[in-house]
């Protein structure tokens, strides 16, 4: 890693952080505006009524229920703006700050999610059969 | 680094509108950023669940997280029951004196079903103070026609979960502002003028 240099792998990682956030981004608007979705075959039956109704925003809510896990991105994205505006004595460096925090959280989560994966499908069962 | 004077303007301040305590105390740019988060937040958490989000009397527990992001909090939940809720119409034949009144507006007030549509009636009922039949007017859901729509389509699973838990996490951000403003920890000095 030397050969990158710490300035570059700080880019990179800039880099990466705000490719996941677009990504996000990309991938939600499309479901909140309710343009995705296949159009119904046709002769297939109609579509229930909840479906036919526009969406408001901020009153109703939006159909991410597949891609729900993204949403982490914004949360830890707030936290991290709040919290370093309020924990950091000077403000210098502030939004490079907060995108680490906002990985931190993220990466942190994406652990904690692998590791109660592994004590609950794999560990526990383990432990259950002896 | 020891605390500094308590500064209790300054905490209700935060409290009543995000960031405001922090302007209070001369840190512009923190209290943007504190406001920005927070209301930031507490939006992206009515935008993923909807209005259905903040419900003081389906979720009590959640909403008193969610008060500590402030009156708009409390708002956001006045708005909720009193302009998109409405009783069922089997409950309201049930209404006979003010006391039936009162139990429906506390207990049997619900979210519309995506074929109803929120409408008004006048139901005649006792009322034993005055001794005589008052009329009063209630909201009730009855079946859309074309064209109608209900007042706001209810969140349910994951996503309902997401918009609690953002307007909550907001509420406790706050709260963090809110201890931060009324007792400063931080170097007073001054930056270009401004305190950062």
């Amino acid at each position: 890693m030397k050969f990158l240099g710490r300035e570059r792998l700080n880019r990179l990682f800039r880099l990466a952080v705000f490719t996941l956030i677009a990504l996000g981004v990309v991938l939600l608007i499309p479901r909140a505006t309710g343009q995705t979705g296949a159009a119904p075959a046709p002769g297939a039956p109609a579509a229930p009524a909840a479906a036919d109704l526009p969406w408001r925003p901020f009153i109703d809510p939006i159909n991410v229920h597949e891609s729900w896990f993204l949403l982490l991105v914004p949360m830890a994205f707030g936290v991290a703006v709040v919290y370093k505006a309020v924990r950091m004595q000077e403000l210098n460096r502030y939004w490079m700050h907060v995108i680490y925090m906002t990985a931190q959280i993220v990466i942190a989560m994406i652990l904690l999610g692998a590791a109660t994966y592994l004590i609950v499908i794999r560990f526990a069962p383990f432990i259950a059969s002896y | 680094m020891p605390p500094g004077p308590l500064q209790p303007i300054a905490a209700v301040l935060a409290w009543l509108v995000p960031g405001a305590g922090h302007l209070f105390l001369g840190y512009t740019r923190r209290a943007i950023l504190i406001a920005g988060g927070v209301f930031g937040l507490f939006a992206g958490g009515l935008f993923v669940g909807g209005i259905d989000c903040v419900d003081k009397r389906e979720n009590f527990f959640w909403f008193l997280g969610q008060a500590l992001a402030g009156p708009v909090a409390f708002g956001t939940d006045y708005i909720h029951q009193n302009h998109f809720k409405a009783l069922d119409p089997a409950s309201v034949s049930n209404l006979r004196k003010t006391d039936d009144l009162v139990r429906a507006r506390r207990g049997s007030m619900r979210s519309a079903r995506p074929e109803e549509t929120r409408t008004t009636t006048q139901v005649e009922i006792d009322d034993p103070a005055a001794g005589r039949k008052v009329k009063v007017t209630v909201p009730v859901f009855r079946k859309a026609g074309p064209g109608e729509f209900p007042p706001n389509i209810s969140s349910l699973g994951r996503v309902n979960e997401l918009g609690t838990l953002f307007c909550t996490v907001a509420g406790f951000m706050n709260l963090i502002a809110v201890i931060d403003a009324g007792q400063l920890r931080r170097n007073r000095r001054a930056v270009g003028g401004i305190r950062a």
